[in-house]
């Protein structure tokens, strides 16, 4: 057995004192901050692309319009992600020479898009997000 | 409450194997901490044996299958257990006529105290000591239960977890619960920014719960992340002893960014888990297969998972294997086989049993390497860390000194401020306590504390041949890699206070 530096026992005490007052203020200020948080918007963005995933087949990849600008914006990005996250196993690409084609809300440039030539809209969420399909010739 | 029952079936399993003849409450405890992780980690292999074998986690035949073999394994557990021949416990008298704690009667730790500055054990029949014992626990119990809400209404308000919960973990678990019976869970590989090459221990485990649920719960993956944090506290307390022990697990749950962590539903708190695990299974001593060849196994197990839930756990496991080859290599000192702390040294007190459980230790990691060598090799693409990097190009990051300096600095700061603003520091301090106790402590402590010191190395060497922008990978991910090391920590600090002695000792 051997001792941990020779420090007084008082000094000991007081230090695991301290500690322990230390991390029950710590563990109450985490519980404050956990009650003070909002709501996660990917539940309510998840909802309305499940109600897209209905007019999708069960597999394959899925097109998704690149926003006309800020793509990288992080709500954005999240928007794209949520879009993959809510209709995996499917693939969720960011391209538009496939059958059918996610087009988030504000994705379209203002005043007509030329990117969406050719598709139609098959479905449509609360929120805006649509769901287009390549017309058949 | 199906998702409950997906958890603690395979964790009864293994616990079978792991409980002690006797049960007592802290060895008990333990072992049952350990047994949830291992069931869980086991399970996974298994699930992902299933769903690569096409069997579907929505058809009832996985289930099947998974709870014929999980209550096949406890059968074959309780019948070794009723062959083995009950061990007698020396007598409660003897015991303590030896000086030994009444407590951990069948653990044996000599309970001779330092004289000054000892935290460990308090002195009978003084009721101050008493009601110091009292405080310490009611602290512990108000902490947890105040940390317990905290993560519940986190949870509540991140129902699919943080960020990465949703972009890498759950969604690669959707994958596997929905494209299963196919091959078409396969295409989670091919979504580049969701970290298609971390290994699948938890997107396995949440596919796995699903599939009990029948149904995609939010509440799987919260209640898998839950476990893994309570495991971790129950383990930190019971492995060490006395007052240390009670103040432990409260300065585990006073680090804010430990809790926010549980509630994100990261692989994190699994990984930091099987650390902590693994260090104190083959390190520590209160566990009573310490020294044992089932403790060997269980350690070498632990380590794989940790290789198995995280690509940073490859690093802990290769550290680990160079801990146990270097037990074994070590040539021994004449003479001092009766010092203790020479007897402190990692899996065994002298060379001839350090070889055989470094072997016992590697067996145990076995299954789990060769699944993971499977992932690696067969199915995962190559981390974003290493693809397209030259070594030119490593090795001129790695001679930069302006990238080393801004690394540092970005560390440090992180370092201090994590857990803040009230734990403001916490880590730091507690890092600075942890080399304090290795510096004296000697063996067990100074290895724990070499080996997480080389993990926090190697994090600092990853950010410094990062392909990414620098101050973007360390301050979006160096707060999830200090949780990796947190409990291992207190840990470390709590032994080296106490100045354990093995059992086998």
């Amino acid at each position: 057995m051997y001792t941990l530096y020779l420090v007084p026992s008082w000094l000991m005490r007081a230090v695991s004192a301290v500690v322990l007052v230390w991390s029950l203020v710590s563990v109450f200020a985490a519980w404050r901050a956990a009650s003070t948080r909002t709501m996660d918007p990917v539940a309510a963005l998840e909802t309305e692309f499940r109600t897209l995933a209905r007019s999708l087949p069960s597999s394959g990849p899925v097109g998704f319009l690149p926003y006309a600008v800020d793509d990288d914006r992080p709500d954005r990005v999240m928007t794209y992600y949520v879009a993959q996250y809510t209709l995996a196993p499917r693939l969720v690409e960011r391209r538009t020479d496939l059958q059918f084609l996610i087009v988030a809300r504000d994705a379209l440039r203002p005043g007509g898009d030329e990117r969406i030539a050719g598709f139609v809209p098959i479905a449509s969420s609360r929120d805006g997000h649509r769901l287009y399909q390549r017309q058949t010739q | 409450m199906r998702e409950a029952l997906a958890v603690l079936l395979p964790a009864c399993a293994v616990a079978v194997f792991l409980l002690p003849d006797r049960l007592r409450w802290r060895s008990s405890l333990a072992a049952a901490a350990i047994a949830l992780g291992l069931g869980l980690g086991f399970s996974s292999l298994l699930s992902t044996a299933l769903i690569a074998g096409g069997i579907a986690a929505t058809s009832i035949g996985f289930v099947a299958i998974d709870a014929a073999l999980w209550v096949s394994v406890a059968a074959v557990g309780w019948w070794l257990r009723l062959r083995k021949p009950v061990t007698t416990l020396p007598s409660l008298a003897g015991a303590q006529a030896r000086g030994e704690t009444s407590l951990d009667l069948g653990d044996r730790v000599p309970v001779r105290q330092a004289k000054a500055g000892d935290l460990h054990r308090p002195s009978a029949n003084d009721p101050r000591t008493d009601l110091t014992d009292r405080l310490l626990r009611f602290a512990f119990g108000t902490a947890a239960i105040v940390a317990f809400i905290s993560v519940m209404t986190s949870s509540a308000a991140l129902p699919h977890g943080d960020w990465d919960a949703w972009a890498i973990w759950n969604q690669h678990a959707r994958f596997l619960f929905r494209g299963g019976g196919s091959d078409e869970w396969r295409a989670l590989f091919s979504i580049r920014w969701s970290q298609p090459d971390y290994p699948l221990l938890l997107p396995a485990s949440v596919a796995r719960v699903w599939a009990y649920a029948g149904h995609e719960s939010t509440f799987g993956p919260a209640f898998i992340a839950m476990v893994f944090g309570m495991a971790s506290v129950v383990l930190v307390v019971t492995t060490l002893r006395g007052r240390v022990a009670w103040i432990a697990g409260t300065l585990i749950l006073a680090a804010s960014a430990f809790l926010t962590q549980v509630a994100s539903q990261c692989a994190d708190v699994p990984l930091a888990f099987f650390i902590l695990a693994a260090l104190a299974v083959a390190c520590g001593d209160g566990l009573h297969w310490q020294g044992h060849r089932t403790g060997a196994l269980v350690a070498g197990a632990l380590s794989g998972m940790a290789a198995w839930t995280k690509n940073e756990g490859l690093v802990f496991v290769l550290l680990m294997a160079i801990v146990a080859v270097a037990v074994t290599v070590r040539p021994s000192r004449p003479g001092h086989d009766s010092d203790t702390r020479v007897r402190l040294r990692p899996f065994a007190p002298w060379r001839g049993r350090a070889v055989e459980q470094a072997w016992w230790g590697m067996v145990g990691a076995l299954p789990v390497v060769i699944a993971l060598a499977w992932f690696k090799l067969s199915l995962a693409p190559s981390s974003g860390l290493v693809e397209g990097q030259s070594l030119s190009v490593i090795a001129s990051r790695l001679l930069d000194p302006g990238r080393h300096a801004a690394v540092a600095v970005l560390m440090v700061q992180h370092a201090i401020r994590w857990s803040g603003p009230v734990a403001i520091a916490i880590f730091p301090l507690s890092g600075l306590a942890a080399i304090g106790v290795a510096i004296r402590g000697g063996g067990v402590v100074r290895t724990m504390t070499i080996v997480l010191g080389m993990m926090l190395l190697s994090y600092y060497l990853v950010y410094v041949m990062s392909p990414f922008d620098v101050t973007w990978h360390v301050s979006t991910s160096v707060d999830r890699l200090l949780v990796h090391l947190w409990p291992s920590l207190v840990l470390i600090v709590g032994i080296g206070l106490t100045g354990h002695v093995s059992r086998l000792s």
